[in-house]
């Protein structure tokens, strides 16, 4: 059990701690955090209940479509990219970046933290 | 439940209702083998299920529609006033336009199952409901704590 936390923590802060980004955290469908790599001051669990609200809602509207099936919820402001990403059925992944960052090279960097996660949370 | 759950979870729970008692074994077996995790509770007759769904929450109830006493339709109408948030299921093995036409509107049934029973439809329906059932649970636990959150950050 404290490997699978160690390894997914390992992998959110080799995604956290990359140039532009905020931080990420694993954090559970009903919005608690549970691992997090957050370097950048921010109150976790506000963005914990938000991020799983926000994928909530994200899956209630899509559902007027008959799909449920939400993979991710992209936030743009002005000065960032927030970003909800879901790993298995109990657990979201969240991260923040910095704007200027280019999507591009970010997202490839997400799929392969989203894939570790999941391969380490499918063996816990 | 998850091996990194904030919380512990209960299992899911469903109540299974007919007076035969061959059938609510089998069924109950079945579900239990092909759902991990699922705790299937059994009651004979509507009045027994309804006195269960007054003590515990369930988060499916399966009901067939003939039987003595209460049937399956009393039992899923009045469900709904007791349990308004557990989904139902009326399972029959004389399937009419009107007995649909009477669980749709007026017990709200979200399925129906006809007899004899497709083990696989049961299962995947089920699975299905479950899935559901869970993912508006979360997002209701979601938006509850994000509400309380946000109320919280505006006081003074």
């Amino acid at each position: 059990m404290s490997d699978v936390r160690e390894h997914a923590v390992e992998v959110l802060a080799t995604l956290g701690e990359r140039e532009g980004v905020y931080g990420a955290c694993l954090i559970s469908r009903d919005g608690l955090p549970v691992l997090t790599h957050w370097p950048h001051p921010a109150d976790v669990d506000t963005l914990a209940a938000m991020g799983a609200a926000l994928m909530g809602a994200a899956e209630t509207s899509l559902l007027e479509f008959g799909d449920r099936s939400v993979e991710t919820v992209l936030i743009v402001s002005e000065g960032l990219r927030l970003v909800i990403l879901g790993v298995d059925d109990e657990m979201l992944l969240l991260a923040a970046m910095d704007r200027s960052l280019p999507i591009e090279s970010f997202d490839g960097d997400l799929q392969v933290c989203l894939s570790r996660l999941h391969e380490i949370l499918a063996g816990a | 439940m998850h091996a990194l759950s904030p919380e512990s979870r209960q299992a899911h729970r469903i109540l299974l209702v007919d007076d035969e008692a061959d059938i609510l074994e089998s069924l109950q077996e079945l579900l239990q083998a092909a759902i991990p995790g699922l705790d299937v509770d059994v009651a004979p007759s509507g009045e027994d299920a309804l006195a269960m769904l007054q003590k515990g929450a369930y988060d499916v109830l399966v009901s067939d529609f003939k039987m003595p006493g209460m049937n399956g339709m009393d039992l899923l109408r009045e469900a709904r006033k007791v349990a308004p948030g557990t989904p139902r299921v009326l399972m029959t093995a004389f399937p009419d336009l009107q007995i649909a036409i009477e669980a749709i509107n007026d017990a709200r049934i979200e399925n129906f199952f006809t007899k004899p029973l497709d083990p696989e439809e049961v299962v995947d329906v089920l699975e299905a409901m479950l899935q559901h059932r869970k993912a508006n649970l979360n997002r209701d636990r979601a938006f509850a704590r994000a509400m309380d959150l946000a109320r919280r950050k505006e006081e003074p």
